[in-house]
């Protein structure tokens, strides 16, 4: 009898450490993956943010096309080309529409529903533009090969 | 043929506008607008405009509103301030005519 006793104490002793040893292996393993994980999440994220930017900029500059042009080459003579124009001047003017140093009817509600963020990007995106005029409409309507630079300009 | 006459007068007051500007004469004026815009219309100071290009009716839009001062501008006001409407057509029509 007192040896069934023992041997069923060795047998729940060893149980209880192995047991204790899965688990210590199982929480390590497990907090090396959170932390890979978590540094994929970081990438994620950053990839996200990332594109969720350049998504909310082309629906900016979709508003900004019927007058200003497509590729910033506006086909209405009232309204300047942004294309190539400086970064600088271009922020300075939407800041300047944003908070009404510049007034314009049309310009300042455009502009003023953007964060200053928004708008520096705004500005670097027309700035990086080419601005060669040989792709600027011929009577009133783009050539093939402005539509072609319009394309490349969007990829 | 007072009516004619009145018609006549109608159509060279209203083409007048679009003959008058002069590309050379721009040229010509554009020597005190070289220093912050660039003698061939591009500047080289970020925080002034480029206007090789640029749109004539937009230029000149502009230009009449920083004399008025629609548009606001310490440098501009004063500098379009002498202007006259010729001078103003000339000159957008020359940076209008620079690639």
């Amino acid at each position: 009898m007192f040896k069934y006793l023992i041997i069923l104490f060795l047998f729940l002793f060893s149980a209880t450490i192995s047991a204790e040893n899965s688990l210590v292996q199982s929480s390590e393993s497990v907090a090396i993956d959170s932390s890979i994980a978590l540094a994929e999440d970081e990438i994620n994220f950053d990839q996200a943010a990332e594109l969720a930017k350049q998504q909310r900029l082309k629906t900016q500059v979709e508003f900004c096309a019927p007058c200003h042009g497509k590729n910033g080459l506006s086909s209405l003579p009232i309204y300047p080309n942004l294309a190539g124009q400086h970064q600088q001047y271009l922020l300075k003017q939407l800041l300047a529409y944003k908070y009404r140093r510049r007034k314009d009817a049309v310009m300042s509600p455009m502009v003023s529903r953007l964060n200053e963020d928004e708008l520096v990007e705004l500005a670097h995106y027309y700035a990086s533009l080419s601005s060669d005029i040989s792709q600027v409409e011929i009577n009133g309507e783009f050539n093939e090969s402005s539509e072609a630079s319009e394309n490349t300009n969007e990829n | 043929m007072k009516k004619l006459a009145l018609a006549l007068a109608a159509t060279v007051v209203m083409t007048a506008p679009a003959m008058a500007a002069d590309v050379e004469a721009g040229k010509a004026k554009s020597v005190m607008c070289a220093a912050c815009h660039g003698a061939n219309g591009v500047s080289a100071i970020p925080m002034y405009p480029n206007l090789a290009g640029q749109k004539e009716a937009y230029i000149a839009k502009q230009l009449k509103d920083f004399k008025s001062g629609t548009r606001k501008d310490p440098v501009m006001g004063s500098m379009a301030m002498p202007l006259t409407d010729a001078d103003v057509a000339n000159l957008a029509a020359y940076y209008a005519s620079l690639k």
